[in-house]
């Protein structure tokens, strides 16, 4: 490293080759053995062709096909449109409360799935909050939202599961861009338009593109909600593949439905790759937000209000209902105020359902959730620096095709190749490590890139080096990107339940589980209370984590003179 | 540099591995079974076990029947477990054709009620029963069917949750009801007139019950004794189990012997506990299922729970000739 000049931006920034390509082959390995475990299966034995290739000309996987496409489509579009102005505000100004909405924005994800289908019933179905409100708003005609169940259902599910998620990553990205960039822009006479379409947009592209592919990823992955909400009218591949695993018992069939999904996702991966390729633009240097003022932007205000007054209408009322329910007597929106569901927390009945008492299930999952959020970011960042001088590649794209693998599959795939001899407890973090990766992965790959050879190099040239040189230099530059990548893997690792129920042999019960046990006993109430409470540990375990980010960032010095 | 860190991390982290699957000890008795067995149950085997013959028992659960009785298959060589509790009456036939129980005729057979006795070979013995049944909230609903053609009627339109045959056991139960009640010719047109007034069909109890019980729909597939819960911890009586047609199909959970245990003897214990009367006084209560032994007393709180003279059921054997038939045909009659 020596004999390079700060100014001379060498093409190979890393000498270690192994780190740069050893290293993320050994990953690929650990993440794809257990998928190959599972597809050989399904593709060894001759006579396994021809169902496929008949499963491939039936209508059925047609259906599948048109419906799993188009509902994943308009959901990621959909999720996307709705965030944009959210991420302006969130992105451009500094104002009260907005570290504790950014929190609350990953929420959703972490849930466990039912939570989320019970929130949507409470509030939109037949007899929901919005039905009431209507009623009440336009009494005696019969105004009434009826389209729960059903195609429009699904999509309005899954924009509530990724609308806060988007608005969070897309205000992330925007934070780091100059308004220099808009400045300069203004100066030289470019209208506000042209410079959000050549200035802001282009910039905001790659993310935009990025987040287009995982929303649209997640919801073509979707189980429960498509199931719930969809009746017998709809399915996804991951319905099939789950009918097959756990019904039919035809694992072959299985494998090569998964076999069939993957390709399809891998294509739409190819598509993001592409997207990627446009991230290597130079923002500027990231400076401090300004505060917002009121009497300066009151038209922005308005619309920020009634923007926010939406999204939290929709968007946040049908958890806090469902979350209230936990408040009330029996779970019953009828009955009266008490605390005796979350008594009930600490009672015997609470073990005698779930199995063990709630300060293990509490310590079990925070503990689960750290450790993979800290070994995926740790990962994940030695992967990002070794890499750093490198334009996204095909490696990279492989590191994301996780994503795009049924999980279900990987989990069995992981028993059938570890089960044996590996403990419970480390089968389900090889899981979640492989379920968070990409996501941390990319978040680490563009800010380790963004700060570029340059900064680095010239601290190595004056003297800085290994543990001193992340402390001082590397560690304060991407502190906002290290903590929201280690936020969003404890986030996916506290929402895991396929893989603590595949794996973890009924040994291992975190949040999730639990609140699954409790149902499964009808203790409902105390489920929901269970779930409120996982959210405020969730809320203040990010509002941390966000203290922490927002600590000191070296721009900020000079704030006061501003 | 960071190299070196980074080696050692490697190191640390292979040892971390490597610890974990060297210097097993040799395996205890071991009983496979589903992920929502009661930990009660459990509690009171292993406490039982610990006591009595100083044994330790270890269970293993999986996320459903299915992926259980695929691991039992794995394992056929070299079994890694001695006794398995929860296969259903439906199971039986894959259980047999897989070929991975050993028969054992426990000391308690004459205790349980005959009609039970699905398996005349006891490669699977029963342990416990439930009815599926159709629940109803009697706030809710003013008009309470009385037979299975009554649920078709259009007052019930949008009012009735199910779970998919296709993915959860209850729901399976009920396609079979249907099978068992209209017969091979009628039951596909039950359905197309029941479609209707279906609001959702779920895939699991879960979203069903909770869909139910939010207030969304007054009538639910669940199970007999759903109702004793609410009576036990709500103290209400609002919820009510229906038997329609004067009888219900029949959920029965036995419990057999893996062919090849290397602890034949302990295994048998353990069946036997299974239907002592010890053990059966807790199924009630804990697992929210019937008892299989007819000389006890049932707890005060199941005068609520479903009670069915008749029983629906299919023979085993004709359930697995002829289910996944059944089931493609009622996938397309959903999808037409």
């Amino acid at each position: 490293m020596k004999g390079h000049f700060p100014w001379h931006r060498p093409s190979r920034p890393n000498r270690l080759g192994w780190l740069n390509y050893i290293f993320p082959l050994l990953l690929l390995f650990f993440f794809f053995l257990p998928v190959l475990v599972a597809l050989g299966e399904a593709f060894l034995p001759v006579e396994a062709w021809p169902g496929l290739l008949a499963f491939l000309r039936s209508r059925q996987f047609r259906k599948v096909l048109v419906f799993t496409t188009t509902e994943a489509f308009w959901s990621a579009l959909l999720s996307l449109a709705l965030a944009l102005p959210g991420a302006y505000f969130f992105g451009r100004y500094r104002f009260p409360g907005k570290r504790l909405l950014k929190s609350m924005m990953v929420l959703p994800f972490m849930l466990p799935a039912i939570l989320v289908v019970l929130a949507m019933v409470v509030f939109y179905g037949q007899n929901g909050v919005l039905n009431s409100c209507l009623a009440l708003l336009f009494p005696g005609r019969k105004v009434s939202f009826t389209g729960l169940y059903g195609f429009n259902g699904i999509v309005l599910t899954h924009v509530f599961y990724n609308f806060g998620f988007c608005l969070r990553m897309l205000s992330e990205r925007w934070e780091r861009i100059s308004p220099q960039l808009e400045e300069a822009s203004a100066v030289l006479g470019a209208g506000r338009l042209t410079t959000w379409c050549r200035v802001i947009l282009p910039l905001l592209a790659p993310t935009i593109g990025y987040l287009g592919a995982l929303v649209f990823l997640y919801s073509f992955l979707s189980f429960t909600v498509v199931l719930v909400l969809g009746g017998y009218l709809y399915q996804t591949f991951e319905v099939l593949i789950y009918i097959e695993y756990n019904n039919k018992l035809r694992f072959q069939q299985a494998a090569q439905l998964a076999a069939v999904q993957m390709l399809i996702l891998a294509v739409i991966l190819t598509f993001q790759r592409w997207t990627q390729h446009l991230a290597d633009r130079p923002t500027g240097a990231a400076s401090p937000l300004p505060q917002w003022r009121l009497k300066k932007q009151r038209a922005g205000w308005i619309f920020f209000l009634f923007y926010l007054g939406g999204s939290l209408f929709f968007f946040f009322l049908p958890l806090f209902f469902v979350l209230l329910r936990s408040f009330k007597e029996r779970g019953r929106p009828e009955g009266g105020w008490t605390l005796a569901n979350y008594r009930a927390l600490w009672e015997p009945a609470f073990r005698f359902a779930v199995g063990t008492d709630l300060e293990t299930v509490i310590g079990t999952s925070l503990l689960l959730a750290l450790t993979v959020g800290l070994a995926t970011t740790v990962l994940a960042y030695l992967l990002a620096r070794a890499r750093r001088g490198l334009p996204w590649g095909r490696l990279d794209l492989w590191l994301q095709l996780p994503m795009g693998v049924s999980f279900l599959t990987f989990a069995f795939g992981l028993l059938r190749l570890a089960g044996g001899f590996l403990p419970p407890v480390v089968l389900i973090i090889w899981a979640q490590i492989f379920l968070a990766f990409p996501l941390v992965y990319s978040l680490l790959r563009t800010a380790c890139r963004e700060w570029g050879e340059e900064l680095l190099a010239a601290a190595q040239t004056l003297g800085a080096a290994g543990w001193e040189l992340f402390r001082t230099v590397e560690f304060p530059l991407l502190r906002k990107a290290l903590t929201s990548a280690f936020a969003y893997g404890v986030a996916l690792s506290l929402g895991d339940l396929s893989a603590v129920l595949v794996l973890g042999q009924g040994k291992v019960i975190t949040l999730s589980v639990a609140v699954y046990r409790l149902i499964g006993h009808y203790h409902f109430p105390q489920a929901v209370a269970l779930g409120t409470l996982f959210i405020l540990l969730a809320v203040l375990l990010f509002t941390l984590v966000e203290q922490g980010a927002a600590g000191e960032e070296p721009w900020k010095r000079g704030e006061g003179s501003r | 540099m960071f190299g070196k860190r980074w080696r050692l991390l490697c190191l640390l982290m292979l040892a971390f591995l490597l610890g974990g699957c060297y210097g097993r000890p040799e395996r205890p008795l071991t009983v496979y079974t589903y992920s929502s067995f009661p930990p009660a149950l459990v509690d009171a085997v292993v406490g039982h076990f610990q006591e009595e013959y100083k044994v330790k028992v270890e269970f293993k659960s999986f996320s459903d029947t299915g992926p259980l009785l695929n691991q039992l298959a794995r394992e056929k060589e070299a079994p890694q477990a001695d006794v398995v509790i929860g296969l259903d009456n439906n199971y039986l036939p894959k259980a047999l054709a897989l070929g991975v129980l050993e028969p054992y005729k426990p000391q308690a057979v004459g205790e349980i009620r005959p009609d039970l006795i699905f398996d005349p070979d006891y490669y699977l013995t029963p342990f416990d029963y439930g009815f599926v049944v159709f629940n109803y909230d009697s706030e809710r609903l003013t008009e309470v069917p009385a037979s299975h053609r009554d649920l078709l009627k259009p007052e019930y339109k949008g009012k009735i949750v199910i779970e998919n045959p296709l993915t959860s056991s209850p729901g399976q139960v009920f396609l079979l009801t249907t099978i068992a009640l209209f017969g091979e010719d009628g039951y596909l047109d039950y359905w197309r007139a029941l479609k209707p007034n279906l609001l959702t069909i779920t895939p699991g109890w879960d979203e069903a019950y909770g869909i139910f019980t939010s207030g969304e729909a007054p009538l639910v597939l669940s199970y007999g004794a759903s109702p004793v819960y609410h009576l036990l911890y709500e103290d209400t009586e609002r919820y009510k189990a229906l038997v329609l047609d004067g009888g219900a199909y029949a959920q029965i959970e036995g419990v057999g012997i893996v062919k090849g245990t290397p602890y034949r003897t302990n295994a048998r214990r353990l069946v036997d506990y299974v239907l002592s009367p010890e053990f059966q006084a807790l199924i009630p209560e804990t697992q929210f299922m019937y008892p299989v032994r007819t000389d006890l007393e049932l707890p005060a709180s199941f005068r609520v729970a479903a009670q069915a003279e008749q029983l629906f059921n299919l023979p085993p054997a004709e359930v697995e000739a002829n289910l996944e038939r059944w089931l493609g045909a009622w996938e397309q009659v959903m999808n037409e």
